[in-house]
């Protein structure tokens, strides 16, 4: 098994007041597409920026490709892209400029493609960056991140002002890098259709931990909502217990992980009158990351 | 331009009181910039030049400055900017020895053509150096003054004993070498203390001056008679507005040190800060810097600098020196800020020594045009996120042209600090009706370091190839050229001269060599890195 | 002017999100209803992973994975040089027993809905029987 493109452990990281990572683990298998979900301000941000050496964690360890991200190699710097949060980037140049400008720093940098995104996402190449609207700086900013091939690709939240359109176009570019480079993608997002297309694994944060870090097929299809009668939910001793909620009807809602293997004893409480019922992955985020 | 406001208007916008702190602590910074450098260039004044005052003096600085050189900028460059990232190890050694025998350079040349007032230049932009450092610049910039401060003394102590009529080592010597330790010492461990523990340290700094003054008039110690000869000047009033001004900028640093080390244990720990900076510390905090790797901020004057130059919290860009953003009739309010400090400030010192306080100051301005060099890469890159993307590019480019926009950007910025700058110089030259050799010689050393800061700014904004490595050269021959031939004119052809003078021509020489192979390395260096096997 | 063209990603599957069912079953059950119902003949090519996760815009791994799903129940067959086919086994429609099981999904969450509506199983077959026919 090949080491992890990235691992976080342990990672804690304190701002003025509030714990933005508090304890979190974190690792990223090459060629994964890993969605990172949680609501607003549960430390996303601050983990991607920890993760790229753009912050330092106070306490914990964090490896990129290998190498301690505060003091990135060459070579690793010129095989990560990171796309930030807030794209209000280099606004006295226009989009020609700073491309040229970045280009300038990578060995590696695909003019073709980023003539074509250029060109099929229309930006305007000679007005200020300053000028361009939302989605054309997250764009821009997108483009600029894709240009030099990276391998691996840290997203904080690239299609919030995106309309839907941009948002399938934006997908299907990052599909072609996981095919053709293998790109490892960290994407961090609130759109979770987005997500659910591609997102290979799922990691669900809440108050600066990372609870959940699942493949998402396996979160999806043995994640389900069991609902029925609290003493007979009590007798359930298989799986993996999410979450438990009683209400005063004297009825449970569980969120229950299990295999394969406890099909057959889900059926026989099936049979007893007990719902289970699939659940939808924005349903599942809510009802975790409450 | 999008978003310009002229920072005249500043006072006026909604946000008053920060456009008036934005003024007044701007105002307030030139000033002790300013001052910070002149009193340094104005020192060398009436200190002979011969044998043993380069003895004397250059050698300890030259160590000094060598020991500070690799102490700290191993690391700054390691640790700091983005634009510091890039270098590596094999070629940070390069650039030290480079900027070495720059300086080797310079103060021989300068200490043989210039026998008065540029003897200190070399030391002059040493020191700006360190102070426009991002990040460890407190440390650096504590360090320098306290190595400047025990060679000022050291130098003192033996120009006396040289040249005074007293014996070589007698009682009162070692009383003078006592209070030159103390200061030299006390600045060392102090910058420290400070570092470390702030409010011990600031409280522990007060009683040590405290107690060498109150030494002074108990036991009559010589350490303002010290300082009087350090700062060559006529009078005792320069001497204590000389030493209130330096409390006051040490101070600055202090505080500002122990800002930055908040970060670490003392975030609570504000209320000295707030008591110090009153209102406008909300102000200050209001630009949202952090310190962190990339913006680590120092000196309050970044700060401001930054502030005016263009703030990304407060969404608003000014007109001030033609950064990013900026206005062509930025020029015209900057020329009037210099001009209006240049005749004001001389304007409280008593008749006798107006004029010469003003020449003082317009000879620090190197000092204030190195920071203002600083500055430039923040206003450039100077949200966090474009230094996160600047941080996050691998290094060096390959060979190719700057970029143009960024080469524009940069020499209109130059270009207004020039001419703001000499306005400035040339009003207060009318004003005190300064002799021709004085407001010339700054005018030049204006000129010098614009151009020095043109170039150095294109190699770290825009990855300096070699063609522009020799133009930079080039330009710096040109600037030089015309007043050199002036002075040789002047020379006193003694054997003295002739050495430091063909001294300085092989460092010359040497420097120019040394830069082919940087520049070289700069070719084939990223070549090698990212050969694919 | 219309030609005859290859099958395409688009008109053989669609992804619906949101619905707590993964893609890459959603996929499967297209090909299995596809094939068992004869519009997907034996020898039939399928696109190929590449194309359908661009076109859909999912990820890669989750077409792959369907289609090895597919490949090992049989219905899907991978030959070389070409991709996936077909399987030869599916030359006609499937037996009746097999195309009736794929039925058995759908069903089983109206019989979920039908308990929670408390309907007798006897009531919930005339409905359906009704539906049936009355299309």
């Amino acid at each position: 098994m090949t080491s992890p493109v990235l691992e976080m452990r342990n990672a804690f990281k304190r701002f003025p007041g509030k714990l933005a990572l508090d304890g979190s683990n974190f690792t990223v298998s090459a060629g994964r597409v890993v969605g990172l979900l949680g609501r607003n301000g549960a430390g996303k941000t601050t983990l991607l920026e920890c993760a790229l050496g753009l912050r330092e964690v106070d306490i914990g360890e964090v490896r990129l490709l290998g190498e301690s991200p505060m003091s990135l190699s060459e070579t690793a710097r010129s095989r990560v892209g990171y796309v930030p949060q807030q794209n209000d980037l280099f606004e006295w140049l226009n989009a020609g400029q700073m491309l040229a400008f970045f280009k300038a720093f990578y060995t590696r940098w695909n003019d073709s493609k980023v003539a074509a995104l250029l060109d099929r996402w229309s930006i305007p190449l000679h007005t200020p960056i300053g000028k361009l609207s939302g989605g054309e700086k997250q764009r821009l900013s997108i483009i600029r991140a894709l240009a030099h091939d990276p391998d691996v690709l840290v997203l904080d939240e690239p299609v919030a002002s995106l309309d839907p359109g941009g948002r399938r176009d934006f997908l299907r570019e990052l599909v072609e890098r996981t095919i053709e480079n293998e790109t490892t993608v960290v994407l961090s997002t609130h759109i979770l259709s987005d997500l659910e297309r591609v997102a290979s694994d799922v990691a669900i944060m809440v108050a600066g931990k990372i609870i959940l870090h699942q493949v998402l097929d396996t979160l999806t299809e043995h994640t389900h909502r069991v609902v029925g009668p609290t003493q007979l939910l009590q007798e359930i001793a298989f799986g993996k217990m999410l979450k438990r909620v009683e209400d005063r009807a004297g009825n449970t809602t569980l969120l229950l992980t299990f295999g394969e293997a406890d099909q057959g004893r889900i059926d026989d409480f099936r049979s007893k009158g007990i719902r289970v019922e699939a659940i939808a992955l924005e349903d599942l985020f809510i009802e975790i990351s409450q | 331009m999008n978003g310009f406001i002229p920072l005249w208007e500043l006072p006026l916008t909604e946000s008053r009181n920060r456009g008036w702190s934005a003024l007044l602590v701007t105002c307030t910074l030139f000033a002790s910039m300013v001052w910070f450098g002149g009193s340094l260039v104005w020192m060398s004044r009436g200190m002979r030049i011969g044998m043993d005052s380069l003895f004397a003096f250059v050698l300890p600085t030259v160590i000094l400055v060598l020991y500070w050189w690799y102490k700290f900028v191993s690391s700054m460059a390691n640790l700091c900017s983005p634009i510091n990232q890039q270098l590596t190890p094999g070629l940070e050694k390069r650039v030290a020895g480079a900027t070495c025998l720059m300086w080797l350079m310079l103060s021989m040349l300068l200490a043989t053509f210039f026998a008065n007032s540029y003897l200190f230049c070399a030391v002059v932009w040493s020191v700006a150096a360190g102070l426009v450092q991002p990040s460890r610049r407190i440390r650096a910039t504590l360090f320098m003054l306290a190595c400047l401060w025990t060679t000022y003394g050291l130098t003192t102590f033996f120009l006396q004993t040289r040249f005074s009529s007293r014996p070589a080592f007698a009682w009162e010597n070692v009383e003078i070498l006592i209070a030159v330790c103390a200061v030299s010492g006390g600045m060392l461990g102090l910058a420290g203390l400070v570092r470390l523990f702030p409010v011990v340290g600031t409280l522990f700094w007060v009683a040590w001056l405290s107690s060498i003054f109150l030494s002074e008039q108990l036991f009559g110690m010589t350490f303002t008679q010290l300082l009087y000869l350090i700062y060559g000047m006529s009078s005792q009033f320069l001497t204590h507005v000389g030493i209130a001004l330096m409390l006051i900028i040490l101070t600055l640093f202090g505080l500002l040190g122990f800002k930055g080390d908040l970060r670490f244990r003392h975030r609570q720990r504000t209320w000295q800060a707030q008591a110090f900076f009153g209102t406008h510390w909300d102000y200050l905090r209001g630009t949202g810097l952090q310190w962190n790797k990339f913006t680590g901020y120092g000196p309050l004057l970044n700060l401001t600098l930054r502030q005016i130059a263009g703030a990304e919290k407060c969404q608003r860009l000014l007109g001030f020196c033609l950064g990013p953003g900026g206005h062509w009739a930025g020029v015209l309010w900057i020329s009037a800020m210099w001009s209006a400090m240049f005749v004001l400030f001389p304007h409280f010192i008593p008749e006798p020594d107006k004029a010469e306080f003003a020449a003082m100051l317009i000879s620090g301005l190197p000092v204030a045009f190195a920071s203002l060099q600083a500055q430039l890469g923040r206003s450039i890159f100077r949200t966090r996120n474009e230094q996160e993307m600047l941080a996050l590019s691998p290094g060096w480019p390959r060979d190719q042209l700057i970029n143009s926009a960024v080469k524009s950007i940069v020499f209109r910025y130059t270009l207004s600090c020039l001419l703001s700058c000499s306005v400035g110089v040339l009003v207060a030259a009318s004003v005190y009706k300064m002799p021709f050799a004085t407001y010339s010689q700054a005018l030049l050393a204006i000129l010098l370091s614009s151009i020095l800061m043109f170039g150095h700014a294109l190699r770290d904004y825009s990855r300096l190839n070699s063609a522009e490595i020799s133009g930079k050269l080039a330009m710096f021959a040109i600037a030089m050229g015309p007043y050199l031939v002036l002075q040789i004119a002047k020379i006193k052809r003694g054997p003295i001269e002739m050495v430091a003078l063909v001294t300085g021509l092989f460092c010359c020489a040497y420097l120019l060599w040394r830069l082919t192979i940087f520049a070289k390395a700069t070719r084939v260096l990223p070549a090698a890195m990212f050969a694919k096997p | 002017m219309t030609t005859v063209s290859p099958i395409t990603p688009a008109t053989l599957f669609s992804v619906t999100t949101g619905s707590g069912e993964p893609i890459y079953r959603q996929l499967v059950a297209q090909v299995r209803r596809l094939v068992a119902g004869g519009h997907l003949a034996a020898g039939d090519e399928l696109p190929s992973v590449r194309e359908t996760a661009q076109v859909l815009a999912v990820n890669p791994m989750t077409v792959s994975k369907a289609y090895s799903q597919l490949e090992a129940a049989g219905v899907l067959e991978r030959r070389r040089g070409v991709g996936m086919v077909v399987a030869a086994q599916h030359t006609r429609a499937q037996t009746r027993t097999e195309r009736s099981e794929l039925l058995r999904p759908t069903l089983e969450r109206a019989a979920t809905e039908a308990t929670q509506l408390e309907i007798e199983a006897a009531t919930a077959l005339t409905l359906f029987e009704k539906i049936l026919k009355g299309r």
